[in-house]
C-alpha cells in the first residue's frame, strides 16, 4: 500500500481518490464499531458487521485480491439479505437547535452545501485529468473547516455522529445499486444479455437502426419496471440490444448508452418496485391512494421517453 | 436460455415484495449455477465489479458534512428563502419547488426530499396559501398536492442527476461504455444529458401548473376575483 502512494506511476489524482476511499471506508468501519458499542437495537451485531466489512472493501479494495473483496462483499450481503441492518437510535437535531444555529450562521450555510458541485466544476475546468470525484473530498474538507469556524460547538464527534445518523438512515439499501451492478456483471458473464438478444432478435428486425433505438429505449423502460432500478437494466440491455441492434450499425455509442440510461428512468417512474421513490414518499405524506404518485408520473414518463427517442434518432449519425 | 432463470427470480422476488438484497443474492447464485460459473469465479467477479464501481459510494464522505449542515440550520435557511417569495399560487410554489429540486440535485446540494422538506415545511406553506384566501382546502386538492410533490422530486431527481459528474448514474454509464470498448469522459455524458434535464424541468413545471390550476378552478372558482 505504501509503495502505491510512493510510486510515481500513479497520478496525484489517483492517489487522492484512494485516500478518499480510505477515509470513506474508515468512516464505515467507525459506524460498524459504534453500532457494536452503542447496542441501539437487538440486531446491533449484524448491523455492525455490515458496516464494518463494507468499510474494509471500500477502504482497501484497491489492494485486496478480487477474490478476497468478493468474499467480504458476500459477508456484507448476509445481514443485509436477512434484513438485519437496522437503524440506530440517533435522533435528528431538534428544531430549536437548528433554529439557534441558523440564527448564528444564517444564509452562509448554503456555501458549504453547494461545495461538492462547485468543486467538481472547478476541477473539470482547471485541473484537466483530475477525477471530478475529488470535488466531494475537497467540499467535505472545506465544509468541515467552515462549519468549525462558524460554530465552535461543531466538534469532531459532531461530524462523525451526524454523518453516522445519515448513513444509518440509508441502511442496507445504500449498497443496492452497487449490488445490482454486480448482478449485471454476473448476468453478462452467464450470457443473460445474449439470451435476451436471441429472444429480442426474433422479435425486432435487425438492420434498421431506428427500430433498434425504439427497442433499446422501450426495452430499458420495461426491464427497469421489472427490476425497479435502471442500474441493472443498463448493462444487460446494452450488451443484449444496444450493441447488436444499434451501436454495431454505426450509431454514436456515447449518445445511445447515455440516453438509454435516462429512458430507463421513465420505467422507474412507473413501477411500484421502485418503492423508495414511488411508494415510501407517499407514506410520509399520508396519501390516501398509495399509487397516486405513480399515476401522476405517467404523463411525464411518456413525454420524457418520446423526447429521448427522438433525441437518440437525431444523434444517431453524430461522429463519436 | 437457462441463464434467464436469474431474471425470473428477480421478477418473482420483487412481485412478492421480498427483501431486495436477498433477491439480488439469490438471483446471483441461481444465475451462476445455471450459467456454469463456479464459486471462485462468482466471488472474484463480484469483488472486481464491486471495487471497480465503489465510486458509487462516494456520498459516504459527503455524509460527514451533510449531517452537520442540517444540525447547523440548512433546513431553516431553505425555508427562510422560500418564504421571501410572496403572492404565490399553490401551483407556482409546487412548480418552483420542482425546479429548485432539480437545481439542488444537479449541484448535489443536500436539500429536498419528501420527509425532510416537503412534509414539515412545504405542505403547510402550500395549504396555507389556500387558507389565507379564506377557503377550506378541498380533500381532492390536498391529495393532488401530495402527488404533485411526490412526482416533482422524482422527475427532478431522475433527469437532473446525470448533470452531476460524480453521480453514480453517470459513472455507471461511463463504466458500461468502457465495458463495450468506448472510453469517454464523464463531462461528455453530462453534456449529452443537458437537453434531457431542461426538457424534464419544463414538463415537470407545466404539468404542475396545469393540474393544480384545474383543481383551483374546480374548487375555488371565485379565487381570482377575490384577489382582484
Amino acid at each position: 500500500m505504501l509503495t502505491y502512494f510512493l510510486s510515481p506511476e500513479y497520478t496525484i489524482s489517483d492517489k487522492l481518490v484512494q485516500i478518499m476511499y480510505l477515509l470513506s471506508g474508515f468512516f464505515c468501519m467507525y459506524c460498524g464499531v459504534r453500532a457494536w458499542i452503542v447496542k441501539a437495537n437487538k440486531h446491533f451485531l449484524p448491523t455492525g458487521l455490515f458496516w464494518f466489512t463494507l468499510g474494509i472493501v471500500v477502504a482497501f479494495g484497491q489492494w485486496l485480491p478480487p477474490l478476497a473483496s468478493g468474499i467480504l462483499v458476500a459477508i456484507t450481503c448476509i445481514p443485509a439479505a436477512l434484513g438485519m441492518v437496522k437503524r440506530g437510535n440517533l435522533q435528528s437535531p431538534t428544531k430549536e437547535e437548528q433554529q439557534k444555529n441558523y440564527n448564528k450562521i444564517g444564509m452562509k450555510i448554503f456555501i458549504p452545501a453547494f461545495g461538492a458541485g462547485v468543486f467538481s466544476i472547478l476541477i473539470s475546468l482547471f485541473l484537466p485529468g483530475w477525477s471530478s470525484l475529488l470535488g466531494s473530498l475537497f467540499a467535505t474538507i472545506v465544509g468541515v473547516i467552515l462549519l468549525v469556524i462558524w460554530n465552535r460547538e461543531n466538534k469532531a464527534m459532531t461530524f462523525l455522529e451526524e454523518g453516522r445518523r445519515f448513513l444509518d438512515m440509508t441502511s442496507a439499501v445504500y449498497i443496492m445499486p452497487l449490488l445490482l451492478s454486480c448482478l449485471g456483471t454476473i448476468f453478462t458473464n452467464a450470457g443473460v444479455g445474449d439470451a435476451f438478444a436471441t429472444i429480442f432478435g426474433k422479435i425486432i428486425p435487425q438492420g434498421n437502426v431506428y427500430i433498434g433505438i425504439v427497442a433499446y429505449a422501450v426495452g430499458m423502460v420495461l426491464f427497469t419496471m421489472i427490476m425497479g432500478n435502471a442500474f441493472a437494466a443498463i448493462t444487460v440491455m446494452t450488451v443484449g440490444i444496444g450493441v447488436p441492434f444499434v451501436i454495431s450499425l454505426g450509431a454514436n455509442p456515447l449518445y445511445m448508452v447515455t440516453l438509454a440510461m435516462t429512458c430507463g428512468y421513465c420505467g422507474t417512474l412507473l413501477t411500484p418496485m421502485a418503492a423508495n421513490f414511488n411508494i415510501v414518499p407517499g407514506v410520509y405524506l399520508e396519501v390516501k391512494d398509495k399509487y397516486s404518485i405513480i399515476k401522476m408520473q405517467l404523463i411525464p414518463s411518456i413525454l420524457m421517453l418520446v423526447f429521448q427517442i427522438i433525441y437518440m434518432c437525431l444523434m444517431v449519425n453524430k461522429p463519436f | 436460455m437457462l441463464s434467464l432463470l436469474g431474471v425470473v427470480v428477480v421478477i418473482i422476488g420483487f412481485a412478492l415484495k421480498l427483501e431486495p438484497i436477498a433477491i439480488i443474492v439469490v438471483s446471483a447464485i441461481v444465475t451462476a449455477v445455471c450459467g456454469g460459473i463456479n464459486v471462485v469465479d462468482l466471488l472474484t467477479s463480484v469483488g472486481t465489479t464491486f471495487v471497480a464501481n465503489r465510486n458509487q459510494l462516494i456520498t459516504i464522505i459527503l455524509m460527514i458534512l451533510t449531517g452537520t449542515l442540517e444540525k447547523n440550520g440548512l433546513k431553516e435557511a431553505g425555508a427562510a428563502l422560500i418564504r421571501k417569495a410572496k403572492g404565490l399560487t399553490t401551483g407556482m410554489l409546487i412548480a418552483i419547488w420542482g425546479v429548485l429540486d432539480e437545481i439542488f440535485i444537479i449541484f448535489k446540494i443536500p436539500i429536498g426530499g419528501i420527509p425532510s422538506y416537503v412534509r414539515p415545511i412545504l405542505m403547510p406553506m402550500t395549504l396555507g396559501i389556500i387558507e389565507s384566501k379564506g377557503y377550506e382546502v378541498a380533500p381532492e386538492h390536498e391529495e393532488t398536492i401530495k402527488a404533485l410533490y411526490g412526482k416533482d422530486y422524482n422527475v427532478s431527481n431522475f433527469f437532473g442527476q446525470c448533470l452531476f459528474a460524480a453521480n453514480s448514474s453517470v459513472l455507471l454509464i461511463q463504466s458500461t461504455l468502457a465495458s463495450i470498448g468506448y472510453e469517454v469522459d464523464v463531462m461528455q455524458i453530462v453534456a449529452v444529458q443537458i437537453p434531457v434535464a431542461l426538457f424534464a424541468m419544463l414538463v415537470n413545471a407545466t404539468q404542475t401548473l396545469i393540474v393544480d390550476g384545474r383543481m383551483v378552478k374546480k374548487y375555488y372558482p371565485d379565487m381570482k376575483k377575490k384577489a382582484a
